[in-house]
C-alpha cells in the first residue's frame, strides 16, 4: 500500500523548535507539494521521515512499520537532495556515472534504462566530474536519481533550484509521465510555487515548524478569493468571513478571504462592487504567511 | 512495484563500496609497482615491507573514507545505519585479501620464500584487518568531531606508537631479541588483546554511528 504516516513529530536544534508536533499522512499515488518559507522546517521534515535524521518526538511509519533503521521500510523511500560538491578533504572528484552506479546498486527498484534516458533528457555528460557541475546540473542529477530510483515514496527537495525554464518545464513533464505510469508518491519541496501548482495534487504548507494547511490544492484554492474594493465595503463584507490577509491603500482595501460555501459567497459578494479574483497558490501562500 | 534485487541493505552497501574499491584499484597497483621500481634502481625500501605497509594503511584510509565521504551519501540513499555497519564488516575481508595477495605477489617477484616467511603474509592480512578497524575509529571521530576528531586520533595513535617504540627500544638496549617475547603464549595473548580492541572499536563506532544524521 505504501501509506506513510507521521504522528506528532518534533525536532529541536539547540533552543530552536524546528518542527512542532507535525502530523501528516502521505497517501499512495499522489503528488504533494511541500511549501514554506526559508527555515520553515521543510528539509528537516523530509530528512526525518526518510530516516536520515532523528526526531526528538513522534513516530513515522509506512503501512504500520516504523521507518527509522528499518531497511525494508527505507527501501521504499528515496530522498533526493542537494548534492555537495565538496567532501571533507576537498572537492568531490567522482563523476556523475559513479553517483548513478552507486544509486543503481543501492536502490532496489532502480531502472537503469530510464536513468540513461533521463541523463540524455537533461543533457548531462555522465563522464563529467560532480565538482565541475553547475547548480542547475546538480539539480538535474538529483532529479535523475529521484525519478530513476522508482522508489514508491520519493522526496525531492527543491529539485528545480538552478534549472532554467526549459529544464523546469521538462522536469514537470517527466514527473507527470512517471506519476501516470506508476503508483509512486512524490513529495516536491519548492519555492517556485505557481509553476509547480499545476502538478501538485495536494499541498502541505509549513510555517515555523507547524503545518498550517494540508489539503487538496484545487479545493484549497477554490475556498479562497481575493477581493478589492472600498475599504468600508470590504470591512462590512468581511464580517462574516475569515480574512487570511489584508492590505489597505488609501481608501481601497484588498483582502484574501476563506469560505466553505461558494454559492453563499457568490451571493454575498454580488451585493458589492468588488473586484473578485481567484488566488494563485503562490499568492495564497504569501497571504497566509504574510 | 516488483523489487529487482532482494539482497539486504548490508549486501548492497558492500556491493557499492566494492565497486568503488575496484574503480580505485588501478591507482593502488600503480603505487605498488612504483615501490618495486624504486627498489630496483635505488636498492632502498624493501618492496615487500613497503607493500605490506601500504596495503594496511590503505585499509585504514579506505575505511576512514566510509565515514567522511560515503556515510552521508549512503544514508542519503536510504541505507540504514545498521546495514551500513554490517556492510563495512563485509568489506574487511576484501582489504585482508588484497593485502595478502599483494604481499604474496611481491614475495614471488623477489623470490622470497613464502614457506620460510609465512608470517609476513599473516601479519599483512591481520594488520590490514586491525588497521581497517582503526579506520572505522578515525573516520567516525572525524565525522563526529571534525578536525578535533583527527587530533584525538593522532594523539592516541602517536602515543601508542611511542609506547611500543619505547618498549622495543629498551629491549634493544638490553640486548633482548624480539624472538624472546615472540612466544606462543605471548602471541596468543597479543591476539586476544587485538581482537578485544577490534571488537571494542566496532562496538563504540556502532554506537556513535547510530547518532549520525545527514545534514
Amino acid at each position: 500500500m505504501n501509506r506513510l504516516t507521521c504522528n506528532n513529530l518534533s525536532k529541536v536544534y539547540g533552543k530552536k523548535m524546528v518542527l512542532d508536533g507535525v502530523s501528516l499522512t502521505l497517501e499512495p499515488h499522489r503528488i504533494y507539494g511541500l511549501i514554506g518559507r526559508n527555515g520553515a522546517g521543510k528539509t528537516t521534515l523530509l530528512s526525518l521521515i526518510s530516516g536520515q535524521n532523528f526526531a526528538d518526538d513522534g513516530e513515522i511509519s509506512i503501512d504500520g512499520e516504523p521507518v527509522f533503521e528499518n531497511q525494508s521500510a527505507l527501501d521504499k523511500i528515496c530522498f533526493s537532495r542537494e548534492i555537495n560538491q565538496t567532501v571533507i578533504f576537498g572537492r568531490d572528484t567522482r563523476k556523475i556515472k559513479h553517483l548513478l552506479r552507486a544509486a543503481e546498486i543501492i536502490f532496489p527498484y532502480w531502472d537503469k534504462e530510464y536513468a540513461a534516458k533521463l541523463v540524455s533528457e537533461f543533457e548531462l555528460d555522465a563522464n563529467k566530474r560532480i565538482a565541475n557541475q553547475s547548480k542547475g546540473m546538480l539539480s538535474a542529477i538529483t532529479i535523475v536519481i529521484a525519478l530513476a530510483s522508482k522508489a514508491p515514496i520519493t522526496f525531492l527537495d527543491e529539485p528545480v533550484a538552478g534549472l532554467d525554464v526549459f529544464m523546469r518545464d521538462k522536469f514537470y513533464r517527466l514527473l507527470l509521465e512517471e506519476y501516470n505510469a506508476s503508483e509512486r508518491t512524490f513529495v516536491v519541496s519548492t519555492h517556485i510555487i505557481d509553476e509547480a501548482a499545476n502538478v501538485l495534487e495536494d499541498v502541505i504548507i509549513l510555517n515555523d515548524g507547524k503545518i498550517i494547511r494540508s489539503e487538496n490544492t484545487d479545493e484549497l484554492l477554490s475556498r479562497h478569493r481575493i477581493i478589492s474594493g472600498l475599504a468600508d465595503d470590504v470591512d462590512e463584507f468581511c464580517k462574516g468571513y475569515k480574512v487570511t490577509h489584508s492590505e489597505t491603500l488609501g481608501r481601497s482595501k484588498t483582502v484574501c478571504v476563506e469560505f466553505d460555501d461558494l454559492d453563499k459567497f457568490k451571493a454575498d459578494v454580488s451585493k458589492y462592487d468588488f473586484d473578485v479574483s481567484k488566488a494563485s497558490l503562490q499568492k495564497l501562500f504569501m497571504n497566509l504567511l504574510g | 512495484m516488483e523489487q529487482k534485487k532482494i539482497s539486504s541493505g548490508a549486501v548492497r552497501c558492500f556491493n557499492a563500496e566494492f565497486a568503488i574499491f575496484l574503480r580505485e584499484l588501478p591507482q593502488y597497483l600503480i603505487i605498488i609497482v612504483l615501490f618495486g621500481v624504486i627498489y630496483k634502481f635505488s636498492d632502498i625500501m624493501s618492496p615487500l615491507y613497503t607493500t605490506a605497509l601500504f596495503t594496511t594503511i590503505l585499509a585504514l584510509a579506505s575505511t576512514m573514507q566510509r565515514y567522511t565521504s560515503y556515510l552521508p551519501q549512503l544514508l542519503g540513499y536510504s541505507i540504514s545505519r545498521k546495514s551500513y555497519m554490517n556492510g563495512g564488516l563485509l568489506m574487511k575481508p576484501v582489504y585482508m585479501l588484497f593485502s595478502l595477495l599483494m604481499t604474496v605477489v611481491m614475495m614471488l617477484i623477489y623470490r622470497i620464500s613464502i614457506v620460510e616467511h609465512w608470517y609476513v603474509i599473516v601479519f599483512a592480512a591481520v594488520f590490514a584487518l586491525f588497521f581497517s578497524f582503526l579506520g572505522d575509529l578515525l573516520g567516525c571521530l572525524i565525522d563526529k568531531f571534525s578536525k578535533w576528531g583527527f587530533v584525538i586520533y593522532m594523539v592516541c595513535y602517536v602515543g601508542i606508537m611511542f609506547v611500543f617504540g619505547l618498549i622495543f627500544g629498551i629491549m634493544a638496549a638490553m640486548d633482548i631479541p624480539l624472538s624472546a617475547i615472540m612466544t606462543q603464549k605471548n602471541l596468543i595473548l597479543a591476539s586476544i588483546i587485538s581482537a578485544a580492541i577490534m571488537i571494542g572499536i566496532h562496538v563504540g563506532v556502532r554506537a556513535m554511528v547510530r547518532n549520525i544524521s545527514v545534514k
